[in-house]
This record gives structure tokens, C-alpha cells and sequence, in this order.
């Protein structure tokens, strides 16, 4: 077991390494290719449908480079290159995942209230 | 009824905190106006928290950035004013529905939301929540049947009771040098076999921190003996009284053993996972292409087919062509089985393929969900941990990615 990569090396994120990257190829400032670490399908699909329901990105994917290098590539492009601070592909990626936050804090919400009613229900009736 | 909440350079999970039942609803302002959330501002934008007065509520478009729900009753309604507004274009708002809740398993349905959604919560249930199972065994003494490695591995698919895993470290981010009360858990175990033969179980497992004083965390932990409230009518099955078979001895034949849990998640090794199953299944949604429809099929057809469609079609006099019906639209009546059948033939017999017509989950937004818990953690509760999961890491990203970005523009970059 000598060469066996270590069973924490999918989930740890070593020192000094950065959990997002970027990079524009061939310096076109409307599309950026993300370097996520230590992530996998879960987020990388996750964020690519959340990308294209808006209007701006023409186009959003990912892929897991290999099954044992543990980051992911998104790579995302809108519409208009223009300067950083009006829509860019890292002012995209950081309302989408503002977006599923919300998405996933209303589901928190009504999931406790959920639980709570059926735990009461239950404890009326037994 | 105005509140005001100081500050914020960005939302973050405290801030929106709520019990339950709390019935306030929030709508953020960013201050300046019309700033754009990405990072390279240098002083961070700050966020105004006001509970929203529906009655009086005036929007103000620009400056609107986060919008969220505390409520439950009205909460959708008002969500559905929220969106027309333009309030976050992009974002979903779903609905949940409980069918089953017990500590063993669930069923809910979530709609109106989307199939990345879905998966993204189901494989973070069976991968990423973290729980605590037995991660490293020493073995002082072993004549039984099985040899060190299969008792070790036995060992590791215990559920054990993980309430505290939340609060506990991982060992590789704990400050102590091998091991302690915070990262892990220790138990012993010390079987001989009896004339008669004896059965080691999780009963025999002994949590040597079992002291809740000394260690409130490590003492909770203790073998998932049998995760079902029920008694199995066979008493020879019944693992609540035996618990879960590990080996089974001779007269004189010795296990001793330490067995050390740790904290982990599923993605590191499956013992870790806290479900049996996670699995959900989007509803069959008909749907048709009626243009396609109207074109392909001669009007006595369509008058035919309209009497198949239990209201979901109706018929404009003006065209002589099939339209939905509004409660179809809205998604209170469905296209039957015997519809989508008498449609296919209708169709085969002018010459076209069913499919080209009628379209099936093209959409799915509506998705069934069953979770079976191992006992380890309640199956509520796993739910609950993986979406906090699933937040926590979408907010990591944000603020790295910010960071990053910065950290592009200090150096000139752009
Ligand atoms: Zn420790």
C-alpha cells in the first residue's frame, strides 16, 4: 500500500492552496475558467445550472479534470466583456452562489418548520 | 415596527438565524447605490437589514440585492411578488412537503426546484455530512475465527450515535498530538468465549470516555445497537436486546481489542456515511407540443383526443385547434396514461413518431425524496446538517473567490 494516495487527499485542502483560482484564457476578460479544489460533481453541477438561468452567460460548464486529481474546472462566459466591476465571469459566479445560498436557506427554513409540525403532530396523537 | 441591524460586510448564516417560527421577513439593502458585488471594493459594502412592510413595501430595484423568506404561511405569495419584482431574478424558491418524518427515515417532496439541486443535497447526505465511526483498531489479542483485519473492518460499519459530531474535530485539524476527547473516541473490548459459545456484539464495546462530566462529547457516543424503534417478531433476529453481531467464539477463544472513532464524512471512506439510502425520483410530467399536435392530426382526430384529456385540453371554436387548459397550465390536472396512449396511436397512424409530440420530464422540477438514516445521526437532522453543509461550502467559495480577487487586483493584474 506504499504508492496508495491518502483517503483524505478528496476532502483535505492542503496548506497554501487556494479553494478557487482563475484564470482567462487567451485573455478574453468575458471568460474565466474556475479551479475549485477539493470539490466534485455535487458543486460543479450545481453552479453550472445556476449559472445559465442568467441572462448574461452565454455559457457555463465543468468538468473533473481526472477522478484522482481532486479539483474541478467551471468554466464560464457572458456576454458583455467589460470592466470587473459590472458583469464579468467572477461577478456571475458570485451571484449565482449568493443565489443558491438563499435558495438553500429557504429550503432550511421550511424543512425545520416542516419537522417541527410532524413532531408535534406526533406527539398530540402518541 | 422599523429595526434596524448594524453593518455587515456580508451576509453571513448568523445574521439570518431564525427559530423556526419566526414570522419577520428581511429585504437587504446595500448602501451604496448600484454597487456591484464583486470584490475589488476596497472597503466592503455594507448591508442594511429592514423587516419588510408588505403593505407599504417599495422596492427599490437597484439597490435591492438579497432577498430572503423567514416566514412560512405567506411566505410563498409574497416570494412570488418578490420575484415579479425583479428582486433576484435568478433565484429559486422551493417548497417542501413531508409525507413520513421519523428518526429512521423520510419522505418529503421538493418542488420547484432543480435536478442539480436535488442531487447536489443527495449526495452531500451520503458523502459530506460528517459523522463519527471506529477508524483505528489495536488488537492485543485475537484467537477467534476471524482473522485481525475482517474484526477491524467489522468495526468500522458500527454506526455510532454521531449527535455531538458537529461539535467535535477532526483529528487532523485537533491540536493534540495522536489523539483526544475533542477528535475522537475510545472503546475497549475484552471477549472470551464461554462452554456454550458466545457471541460478540456492539453490546461488548465499552466507551472508555463514558464520564459525561469529564467528557460531554466523547461520552454520547456509543454503538447504534439497533436503529429501528420496533422489535423484530423473531427474537433470534432481535438485535435491540443483542445488538450487532462482530464474531462468534468457541469455548476459550479471546478477542481483546482498543478500537479509536473518528470523525469523517462518507466521501473519505463509506463508514462514515449516515444514510443507508438517499434516493429521489422526479414525478412523470406529460407534457405536449400542441403547434406539432394541431398540425399532425385532422380535426375529427383532435375532437376525438379532447375527450380523452379529463380536462387538461380545450378546444378553441375559433381556430378548431387544442389548447391547455389553465388548470393544466398551473399544474392542478395531468395528461392520463390512457391519453398519451390514444394520442401515440392517433399518431402512428398519420405517420409520426410519439415522441416527436409528446414530451415526457421535460422539465422535472418536482422531486421525491426517501432518506433512511443509519442511526447514526436522526434522519431530520441529516437533512438539516447537509444543507448547512452545502451552505457553508458555497459561502467558503464566495469569500475565496472575493479574496481572490483582490488579491488580482493588489498585484496589478487587471
Ligand atoms: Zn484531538
Amino acid at each position: 500500500m506504499a504508492n496508495a494516495p491518502e483517503r483524505f487527499d478528496a476532502v483535505f485542502l492542503p496548506d497554501g492552496v487556494s479553494k478557487i483560482s482563475y484564470e482567462h484564457p487567451m485573455n478574453d476578460p468575458s471568460t474565466a475558467v474556475f479551479r475549485i479544489e477539493r470539490e466534485d460533481h455535487t458543486i460543479g453541477n450545481l453552479l453550472r445550472m445556476q449559472l445559465l438561468r442568467d441572462k448574461n452567460v452565454i455559457f457555463a460548464g465543468y468538468r473533473q479534470p481526472h477522478p484522482l486529481q481532486h479539483h474541478i474546472e467551471l468554466r464560464v462566459k457572458v456576454k458583455q466583456p467589460s470592466s470587473l466591476s459590472e458583469e464579468s465571469p467572477v461577478t456571475a459566479l458570485i451571484e449565482a452562489i449568493t443565489d443558491l445560498d438563499q435558495e438553500l436557506n429557504l429550503l432550511q427554513d421550511r424543512f425545520q418548520f416542516a419537522v417541527g409540525r410532524a413532531q408535534a403532530a406526533q406527539s398530540e396523537t402518541g | 415596527m422599523e429595526e434596524h441591524y448594524s453593518g455587515r460586510a456580508q451576509p453571513g448564516p448568523e445574521t439570518f438565524e431564525s427559530t423556526g417560527n419566526d414570522l419577520r421577513e428581511y429585504i437587504v439593502y446595500r448602501e451604496a447605490p448600484g454597487a456591484s458585488p464583486c470584490a475589488p471594493i476596497k472597503q466592503p459594502p455594507s448591508y442594511q437589514f429592514k423587516p419588510i412592510n408588505w403593505k407599504t413595501r417599495k422596492v427599490d430595484r437597484q439597490n435591492l440585492t438579497v432577498y430572503f423568506s423567514l416566514s412560512r404561511t405567506e411566505a410563498s405569495t409574497r416570494l412570488k411578488a418578490a420575484t415579479r419584482g425583479q428582486a433576484m431574478p435568478n433565484a429559486r424558491f422551493p417548497t417542501l412537503e413531508l409525507s413520513e418524518c421519523t428518526d429512521e427515515s423520510l419522505k418529503f417532496v421538493l418542488s420547484r426546484t432543480d435536478a442539480s439541486v436535488a442531487n447536489a443535497l443527495r449526495r452531500v447526505m451520503i458523502a459530506e455530512v460528517p459523522t463519527i465511526a471506529i477508524d483505528l483498531v489495536n488488537i492485543s489479542f485475537n484467537s477467534s475465527p476471524l482473522h485481525d483485519e475482517f474484526i477491524a473492518h467489522r468495526l468500522g460499519m458500527i454506526p455510532l450515535v454521531s449527535d455531538k459530531a458537529a461539535d467535535m474535530n477532526y483529528t487532523r485539524d485537533c491540536e493534540c498530538e495522536d489523539f483526544c476527547d475533542l477528535c475522537a473516541v475510545v472503546f475497549q473490548m475484552d471477549v472470551e468465549g464461554q462452554v456454550e459459545g458466545t457471541t460478540v456484539t456492539s453490546q461488548h464495546l465499552q466507551n472508555v470516555w463514558f464520564d459525561p462530566d469529564t467528557y460531554p462529547r466523547a461520552s454520547t457516543v456509543e454503538p447504534v445497537h439497533w436503529s429501528c424503534g420496533a422489535e423484530h417478531p423473531d427474537p433470534a433476529l432481535d438485535a435491540s436486546a443483542s445488538g450487532i453481531i462482530i464474531a462468534k467464539l468457541k469455548a476459550g477463544q479471546r478477542i481483546k481489542l482498543e478500537a479509536i472513532a473518528r470523525k469523517g464524512i462518507g466521501k473519505e471512506h463509506a463508514k462514515w456515511s449516515p444514510v443507508a439510502t438517499v434516493s429521489y425520483k422526479s414525478e412523470p410530467v406529460v407534457s405536449l407540443r400542441l403547434d406539432e399536435l394541431n398540425n399532425r392530426l385532422e380535426v375529427a382526430q383532435r375532437q376525438e383526443l379532447l375527450k380523452w384529456s379529463d380536462g387538461a385540453l380545450k378546444w378553441d371554436a375559433r381556430t378548431n385547434k387544442l389548447e391547455y387548459d389553465d388548470a393544466f397550465k398551473y399544474g392542478r390536472t395531468a395528461l392520463s396514461n390512457d391519453f398519451v396512449r390514444k394520442c401515440g396511436e392517433m399518431l402512428v397512424q398519420v405517420g409520426s413518431h410519439p415522441s416527436e409530440v409528446i414530451l415526457l420530464n421535460n422539465d422535472p422540477s418536482r422531486f421525491e425524496f426517501f432518506v433512511e438514516s443509519t442511526g447514526a445521526i436522526s434522519a431530520p437532522v441529516v437533512v438539516v446538517n447537509a444543507i448547512s453543509v452545502l451552505r457553508n461550502k458555497l459561502q467558503e467559495l464566495q469569500t475565496s473567490l472575493r479574496a481572490e480577487t483582490l488579491d488580482r487586483v493588489e498585484h496589478g493584474l487587471y
